[in-house]
């Protein structure tokens, strides 16, 4: 099915662009798919074409650093299909993907998936009224839209993002009525047996401590340690409650922007067929990889934060490894280059990966997150709560598919990417299992919205249309 | 059913954009101008807070991931329902309305 590519990469965030630069630079014809309409994925997004007066002052030197990237890759012979949004992917590596409003289908031999993460859902009572967002919503309003908050925004939750969003607004001279923190105290001490191995990344945890200095500098309430949190309105957001430190507040807020963390988005590597494993350090699914990030299904590469979280900085050393591992299969390179090449990006790596131990530790989700009281409404799309989860987990329900049955939780819109870690969780809690043991949403093609139409329209590359 | 949610809420998101070239579309039949470059969604959150009301409940629903995972800005786009409002650039002349429970996407005047 589809035309036959070389190489072809999902995805335009920092592991698929280096990926895909590093293979084109050896003559490999190189294909890459990406959802948005300019390459940096959601950490550089729109870096290349910035609509913010000054955004190294006002979004950081991070987020800037990342054009260097960008253009690397733009100016490669990588081919570069922006726009397109991928549908399905098999094991046989046929990808099956949408664009201008018609499917076209391409097979590959390797088969680079770097999709990214999402939002890791945190739910409590009200989480679904308008004016609740995600902060990375907020920072996406900021970097490719070039929106700010109206109204003072109350941030709720934590997690590097929450401090970023909150010093970037105020380098806008925008206000934040308050930063609800729900690390709790524990979470600290835990985080505290890391931190030698975390010296690797000091200069990012001297950033984590600006960022906080700045906010206190300027005035912003900082509740410690919330929890029992509960957005109020009727039909849209009025206001927050929670108690933090035994004192219970209530704020008035139009805004409220919450953040729990990152997981990866796994629909792909489902359909691909490769083989997951429960991270119960980061309290999500990973995919297996071998150390050159092969996947458990020849020829499908897993990179980036859609693999495992493990931010920006390891994304590109696994985009480095992934490329010279795919570099030697197609032999453009030779078994003592590769060796000579991927050990120092291991070694990197493995070093990097110890930054990573202190943040799961220090910012891992609170518990009431991960299972949330009975009135929270679990699944945003049909709109079921946690107390119907609980009780079909009580009555022997075995898992997240057969609770869809039981309940059509999941069934929705969204197709379970916002309910699934809450209803595993709560079966194993409730039934005192691992979620290991519960599992995870199957998900089949297509796991976009694609009419008749828009799949009668297939063709099989349309490339050369760029 | 009142509708009256859609109206009452305010504007939630302001521009900052250093973009002065506009585009103009139509949502819920009020002609808005936009920077270019904007997408669906992020034009609703300059108007409001809400995109739509549900499917189960028909309550008021509003942008959330502006990622493409959540589906809560689903609107109706020159006439195809179900359409991601984050995942969708402003094109002059795009007739966006506000989708009402399951399926029905109809036009709803008074939208402020």
């Amino acid at each position: 099915m589809g035309e036959k590519c070389p190489v072809v990469v999902v995805g335009a965030g920092p592991a698929g662009l280096t990926a895909a630069t590093l293979i084109s630079q050896y003559d490999v014809d190189v294909t890459l798919l990406d959802d948005q309409l300019s390459p940096g994925g959601q950490i550089y997004r729109q870096v290349s074409d910035s609509k913010i007066a000054n955004p190294e002052t006002v979004l950081g030197a991070d987020y800037t650093g990342g054009k260097a990237l960008v253009d690397r890759f733009l100016e490669s012979s990588a081919r570069y299909v922006p726009g397109a949004s991928v549908w399905g992917v098999n094991r046989k590596r046929e990808v099956s993907y949408l664009r201008n409003d018609a499917s076209f289908f391409l097979q590959t031999d390797h088969l680079i998936l770097s999709v990214g993460c999402q939002e890791r859902p945190m739910p409590f009572p009200g989480w679904q009224l308008p004016g609740v967002l995600t902060a990375g919503a907020a920072q996406i309003m900021l970097k490719s839209q070039a929106m700010a908050p109206e109204k003072a925004p109350i941030l709720v939750g934590s997690g590097p993002l929450l401090l970023l969003l909150a010093w970037q607004y105020l380098n806008l001279g925008l206000k934040v009525k308050a930063i609800v923190e729900t690390t709790q105290t524990q979470h600290y001490f835990h985080a505290l047996k890391h931190l030698p191995g975390a010296i690797v990344g000091r200069q990012q945890l001297v950033k984590g401590l600006k960022f906080l200095k700045d906010i206190r500098a300027a005035g912003i309430a900082v509740y410690k340690g919330a929890s029992e949190i509960r957005a109020l309105g009727d039909q849209v957001l009025e206001g927050i409650c929670f108690s933090s430190r035994g004192k219970q507040h209530t704020l008035n807020a139009e805004l409220v922007f919450i953040h729990q963390g990152v997981t990866p988005q796994l629909q792909l590597p489902k359909l691909a067929e490769c083989e997951l494993e429960y991270l119960v350090s980061q309290k999500c699914w990973s995919a297996k990889t071998d150390q050159f990030c092969e996947s458990t299904v020849e020829g499908v590469h897993l990179i980036g934060d859609g693999q495992q979280i493990n931010g920006a900085e390891v994304a590109e050393i696994s985009g480095q490894i992934c490329a010279l591992n795919v570099l030697k299969k197609l032999k453009r390179i030779d078994q003592e280059d590769f060796d000579r090449l991927s050990k120092p990006l291991l070694v990197k790596k493995k070093r990097q990966l110890k930054l990573r131990q202190f943040l799961d530790a220090l910012y891992t989700p609170s518990d009431i997150f991960i299972t949330p009281s009975d009135e929270t409404m679990v699944c945003r799309c049909e709109e079921v709560s946690a107390a119907t989860i609980r009780e079909i987990a009580r009555g022997g329900c075995q898992g997240p598919n057969q609770a869809k049955s039981f309940s059509r939780c999941g069934m929705g819109h969204c197709q379970g990417r916002f309910c699934e870690a809450t209803v595993s969780a709560l079966i194993a809690k409730e039934q005192d299992r691992s979620v290991a043991d519960i599992g995870f949403y199957r998900v089949r093609p297509p796991i976009r919205p694609l009419t008749l139409g828009q799949l009668g329209r297939g063709q099989s590359d349309d490339r050369e249309t760029n | 059913m009142s509708y009256q949610i859609l109206v009452a809420v305010d504007s939630m998101f302001k521009s900052i954009s250093e973009c002065s070239e506009l585009v103009e579309f139509s949502l819920n039949g009020k002609l808005v101008q936009v920077p270019k470059g904007t997408n669906v969604a992020a034009a609703v959150l300059l108007e409001s807070a809400v995109c739509r009301t549900t499917v189960v409940s028909n309550t008021a629903r509003g942008p959330f991931c502006m990622m493409g995972v959540c589906f809560d800005c689903l609107v109706s786009i020159d006439g195809l329902a179900n359409q991601q409002g984050c995942q969708t650039l402003v094109e002059p002349g795009m007739e966006v309305i506000v989708q009402r429970g399951a399926v029905e996407a109809e036009r709803v005047d008074d939208y402020g």
